[in-house]
């Protein structure tokens, strides 16, 4: 049996393209690995993200808040005697007369 | 590879020639070299095939597998926020401890390791735990990171951990009867985390559970309850805030509050949700709704006078008037009076059968705890007798959940419209259901009629400054053994803000309350409802949008001017302008 050029070819050629195949499915393996590792990386995230919601929601419930709002701002809750609408503002509390030393108005 | 014969004509080396008997077969050196050579190349094309099977043909995911079953959580359960988004509950991931005692070496050493994290365990359980014959046993469910890493620095062999969901309530207490608690199995216990658990398990993070609980307003019910409560020594108490046009449960507190996070610590009275799975005999509370009835069929007009002068028979029964005004009355005097008698009289002239009728209507011949399945069905006279249906007129003998009386004022006061109540936020521009009770007329009198009961009558000290509290109290008697019991009381309030325009229905009920310093040892709902109403109103009023009626600063600020005191910056508190007058109310 002879062998001739073109089953030489087609053997090299047969040889490549499995080669490039295996390259391909390595690259893939890679690429989906990467793909595992990031999501595994926004898991933690996102379990990271959960746990901090949960702590701000810790931090923020109304009795902590009313107390530190108390106690180190002075606030005290809206009552009827301190809610008026924007008209009633300048009797309320009139603004000081300009005065005409202390240079031009505003 | 080339095994043909090569095209030169060179000689082949001359083999020896075999002996005939010498040809194949395992006896023969060469023989056995060509069979195992042979062998050989099948084991190595075995191979090969097998490595360009799994090079080329095998799928990606397959080798991905094992990596990705650690990156997929234990389990997901939705998270339960409020109406503004503020986050009630939520699953974070813990680890739980377990051994494997097959891999252990030495149970009472390690046992004692334990024992250093884990104190409060028992060292023979733990050591029977560690010598058993089986592959698994949980030493500690959920543990801290602390612990976890403690455990860790033990570097015992043959204990493991293993990641488990675990659900956290970061508000605690608050709202803990509406949001419920969890089995450490993952089921709920009560609460919305029993009623929705099937919506919550097949629920996502990015979809939580939105109730209709306020959590700032939820807040001051609660502190107020608790305060009002704790003062007047009671068993127990209820508060509610909800929308009369939707229908949805602003605030919805029990006291004794329940902890979430630890439901085993819970006694069975902090874990009763007073709110919808206690039943009550009311009291003056229903006189509301007897009102409503006669205004409703023209029987009755704000004007019309009843006797009240004496005592009433039904039957063997003797109605009295708790506090006795001896006197012929208006329907606003009998309400504003709380007026038992004057109450019967309008009951008798509308009939026991509409009376029923109307009670059905108005939700109160129902389990109404919205969609929490702690919701007790009420205790209704087995026959509507005349005596009957003249008890239930003024709240006795008919025994309903707290929530029910709030769902009625709200439809009685909404301009008739009955909104059963839920635990969970409405869409904007939703469809609401509804049926039609009293009409728009009625409803107008009855809040005007509510209103004067606060401004004139038993219910003075529940007028919120600056707003306008429409409602009724209700003092009444708790059936004992031989009896009602007049020191085993049942005091509450319930009506409706801004009267103007009722947005909210509002109730608070204490749970046999013995009277407080402040009181003077007097537990009446007039002296212990209302005026905890009042204060949660000034306080909630702001925060859900209502504007005072009077602009209170500018009366200031001109009585401060005319005084010729007018100062700047902060405004100084003025003297509560509330009657001060204590006013015992009848029963």
């Amino acid at each position: 049996m002879m062998i001739q050029r073109s089953h030489i070819v087609g053997f090299v050629g047969l040889v490549g393209s499995a080669f490039a195949l295996y390259w391909a499915k390595a690259e893939a393996q890679s690429a989906r690995e990467h793909v595992i590792k990031l999501q595994n990386e926004v898991d933690t995230q996102r379990r990271a993200v959960r746990l901090l919601e949960a702590e701000l929601a810790w931090m923020e419930r109304p009795d902590r808040l009313e107390a530190t709002a108390r106690h180190k701002l002075g606030l005290t809750p809206v009552t009827a005697q301190s809610t008026a609408s924007l008209d009633d503002l300048d009797q309320i509390a009139p603004l000081p007369l300009a005065d005409p030393k202390s240079g031009p108005a505003p | 590879m080339n095994m043909n014969p090569t095209r030169d004509t060179a000689p082949m080396p001359e083999w020896p020639r075999p002996e005939p008997r010498d040809q194949g077969g395992w006896t023969n050196p060469r023989g056995r070299t060509f069979m195992l050579s042979l062998m050989f190349c099948a084991g190595a094309i075995g191979f090969a095939g097998r490595a360009i099977q799994i090079g080329l043909f095998r799928p990606v995911d397959e080798a991905a597998t094992a990596a990705r079953a650690d990156a997929i959580a234990p389990y997901k359960r939705a998270d339960i926020v409020d109406r503004n988004g503020q986050l009630l509950a939520t699953s974070l991931v813990a680890h739980s401890l377990y051994a494997d005692p097959k891999r252990i070496w030495d149970p009472v050493e390690t046992a004692r390791a334990l024992r250093t994290v884990f104190p409060d365990l028992k060292e023979s359980e733990l050591v029977a735990k560690l010598s058993s014959r089986s592959r698994f046993e949980w030493i500690k469910r959920r543990l801290s990171p602390q612990q976890k890493q403690a455990v860790w620095a033990l570097a015992q062999p043959g204990l493991e951990f293993v990641e488990e969901s675990d659900r956290v309530y970061p508000m605690g207490r608050l709202a803990g009867h509406v949001i419920g608690s969890m089995q450490p199995s993952g089921t709920g216990i009560n609460g919305m985390e029993r009623a929705m658990n099937d919506r919550l398990m097949t629920g996502d993070d990015a979809n939580p559970l939105k109730l209709s609980i306020d959590s700032r307003i939820q807040y001051l019910v609660e502190t107020e309850l608790a305060r009002e409560a704790s003062a007047q020594r009671a068993l127990g108490g209820a508060g509610i805030i909800m929308d009369v046009r939707t229908g949805e449960v602003i605030a919805s507190a029990s006291w004794p509050f329940m902890d979430p996070n630890r439901p085993e610590t819970n006694s069975p009275n902090e874990q009763n949700n007073r709110v919808t799975n206690s039943r009550y005999e009311m009291g003056s509370t229903f006189k509301v709704f007897t009102i409503a009835i006669g205004l409703e069929d023209k029987v009755i007009t704000p004007e019309t006078l009843f006797d009240a002068r004496a005592p009433m028979h039904i039957g063997e029964e003797t109605i009295h008037d708790f506090h006795a005004q001896n006197k012929i009355m208006s329907v606003v005097e009998i309400l504003s009076h709380s007026s038992n008698i004057g109450t019967v009289r309008i009951a008798r002239s509308v009939g026991a059968p509409r009376i029923k009728a109307f009670f059905k209507t108005i939700g109160l011949m129902e389990a109404s705890g919205g969609e929490l399945a702690e919701s007790a069905r009420p205790l209704l006279p087995t026959r509507w007798s005349d005596i009957a249906a003249a008890t239930a007129s003024f709240g006795h003998g008919i025994a309903v959940s707290p929530m029910a009386v709030a769902a009625a004022y709200g439809a009685v006061s909404n301009g008739g419209h009955y909104v059963r109540p839920t635990y969970l936020a409405r869409d904007e521009g939703s469809t609401i259901i509804s049926r039609s009770v009293i009409t728009q007329e009625t409803s107008e009198t009855l809040v005007s009629l509510m209103r004067k009961v606060v401004t004139e009558g038993t219910g003075r000290r529940a007028d919120a400054l600056g707003y306008l509290v429409a409602g009724k109290t209700g003092t009444s008697e708790k059936v004992g053994p031989g009896g009602y019991d007049a020191n085993r009381r049942v005091s509450s309030f319930a009506g409706v803000f801004p009267a103007n325009e009722p947005r909210y229905s509002v109730l608070i009920l204490l749970d046999e309350p013995k009277g407080s310093v402040e009181t003077g040892g007097v537990a009446t709902a007039g002296l212990t409802a209302a005026p905890t109403v009042a204060r949660i109103i000034e306080r909630a009023a702001p925060l859900l949008g209502i504007a005072p009626t009077r602009t209170l600063a500018l009366e200031e600020a001109s009585a401060r001017h005319n005084q010729g005191k007018v100062t700047q910056g902060r405004l100084a508190p003025s003297p509560n302008p509330r009657s001060q007058n204590a006013t015992l109310e009848a029963q």
